[in-house]
């Protein structure tokens, strides 16, 4: 159980790199950048980009935030603590619905319950604009 | 029922109100105010627009410092030199006096009396209405001997005032009392930041405020207003207010403080108004929803209807499509509305369940939109009406 967002994300954000890494790709990541749509909380970029948007147990507003970041993301997720994940996962069908990934952090994992498809992000605008983010950071 | 007059709510950029209302005959005339031009700006207007137009003083925060104030030689931080109740109570029939007389050389089409908006109300509110702004407003009118002009009283009615019977029968005692006041340039004011009005009560709460007035055979104004006006309409309202900005769709007093220190402004995002959805819809979720079948139809299709205005710094400032799309959409929406009660209400309640259905449509395609897009106010709406539907019924 995370005290804070802001904990939940120091501890886990190792772990999810290492989930994201793929074979023979540089991974990089910002956190919370700006002139987006929406704020995400990290921004990575293994070949693809994949948007995370954090929250200790308010799925409903996270996953409404983690769609808007499929207007620049090939995958976008929502993580939670795992003390509060249960009522996410007896919404799984919402999350398969809207794509959005669904994943949750104890204190010593990060587990996924539904990986996304990855799809083209619906603005190639903001796409771009990613992209430049994760290039200049 | 009435049919809906539409006047445009001036402010900044409000060159683009004149474009629609020249080149597309879209609204009845304009509410001209201090925050949107000066004296000279005014008086430069034709005596045709001036005659179907009128002018809203804006004394909502008296003792206001904003530059644009300091033009009108009658606002009350301007004439006292310095605002105090006290101050202007010595000064408030010379205020009056030449705001009137300044109403009357520009030959507007009504009188407005002003009004004062605190942020916390006090006690002694409506005496303070009573003796400062009412009485020295009706005594300047009387004073001009013109006949067949209307007097509207300003009143900028809270969410949390509406909920107190007590207050909410004060207020409608007071506008009441007076013969010499024929209407109200009706201001609501709901601090919720959400976009849509949400809040159920509110939207009933004040269909039977507006229903009251009427009963009272008063003229009734609604200003400041956005999409709800459509919502408002069922209460019989005389005439509504259309703007660009959102400072002019939606009343905030602090808009009308001097700036302590320039905020960094961003300016707004993006959005297109749907008239089938009852909602503005964010330019970034443009791309989820284009390959939609009925896309095109959501928007309707006049000769603004864009979705090509340019993300760049101050694109507010510089590309007026979206706003004159929404100036003229609404319009329409407004002159389309039945006269006859029961077949606005049905008129009203299918588009609202026509914008529900096309909000499903939209999320099982997969397409989530957040809250300030998607159709959650459109339930709230529903009840509202019929709520009020009943109300009337007296079930």
């Amino acid at each position: 159980m995370f005290s804070s967002e802001a904990e939940l994300v120091e501890f886990s954000l190792p772990l999810l790199i290492k989930e994201f890494e793929k074979e023979g790709n540089t991974i990089s990541y910002i956190e919370e950048p700006k002139g987006l749509f929406g704020i995400p909380d990290v921004v990575i970029f293994n070949g693809n980009i994949v948007s995370i948007e954090y929250k200790l147990k308010n799925w409903k507003q996270a996953i409404k935030q983690a769609y808007r970041y499929k207007s620049f993301s090939y995958e976008s997720y929502v993580i939670l603590d795992m003390e509060y994940v249960e009522s996410a996962k007896k919404n799984l069908e919402i999350f398969t619905k809207f794509n959005i990934g669904l994943g949750a952090v104890s204190n010593e994992t990060v587990e996924f319950f539904y990986k996304p498809n990855g799809k083209k992000p619906f603005n190639d605008i903001l796409s771009e604009r990613a992209l430049i983010l994760l290039t200049n950071n | 029922m009435n049919r809906i007059e539409v006047y445009h709510q001036c402010g900044f950029r409000d060159v683009w109100n004149y474009a629609v209302f020249e080149e597309k005959k879209v609204g009845d005339g304009f509410i001209f105010a201090p925050k949107m031009a000066s004296v000279k700006k005014l008086e430069q207007f034709t005596k045709e627009i001036r005659t179907k137009s009128f002018f809203d003083p804006q004394f909502f925060w008296p003792r206001s410092k904003e530059k644009k104030f300091s033009n009108f030689d009658f606002f009350p931080e301007i004439i006292s030199e310095g605002y105090s109740t006290i101050s202007y109570e010595e000064l408030c029939y010379e205020s009056a006096d030449r705001c009137i007389d300044f109403q009357l050389n520009q030959e507007y089409k009504f009188w407005v009396i002003p009004t004062i908006v605190y942020d916390e109300t006090p006690q002694n509110y409506l005496e303070i209405l009573r003796s400062l702004y009412i009485e020295p407003f009706l005594k300047a009118i009387s004073e001009k001997n013109v006949l067949n002009k209307k007097v509207l009283l300003s009143v900028v009615i809270k969410d949390t005032q509406l909920v107190d019977e007590q207050l909410t029968r004060d207020i409608l005692n007071l506008i009441t009392s007076y013969d010499d006041i024929d209407g109200i340039y009706l201001i609501p004011y709901n601090k919720s930041s959400i976009k849509r009005i949400k809040d159920f009560n509110f939207i009933v709460n004040l269909l039977k405020f507006i229903n009251i007035l009427k009963n009272n055979d008063m003229y009734v104004h609604l200003a400041y207003t956005d999409i709800e006006g459509i919502i408002f309409s069922l209460a019989n309202i005389d005439s509504v207010s259309i703007g660009i900005y959102e400072n002019m769709r939606k009343f905030n007093l602090q808009n009308f403080k001097e700036k302590v220190e320039e905020k960094h402004f961003n300016g707004p995002n993006r959005r297109i108004y749907s008239n089938k959805l009852f909602q503005w819809i964010d330019f970034d979720y443009i791309g989820a929803i284009k390959d939609m079948d009925n896309f095109l139809e959501l928007f309707e299709n006049n000769e603004y209807v864009s979705f090509d205005t340019p993300n760049e710094d101050n694109w507010h400032y510089k590309f007026p499509e979206l706003f004159k799309h929404y100036l003229v959409s609404l319009y329409n929406q407004y002159k389309a509305l039945p006269c006859e009660y029961n077949e606005r209400y049905n008129y009203i309640l299918d588009k609202l369940k026509e914008a529900i259905t096309f909000n499903k449509i939209i999320e099982a395609e997969g397409i989530l939109l957040d809250n300030n897009n998607n159709g959650d106010h459109l339930y709230k709406w529903v009840t509202a009406i019929n709520m009020y539907n009943k109300y009337l019924r007296g079930e």
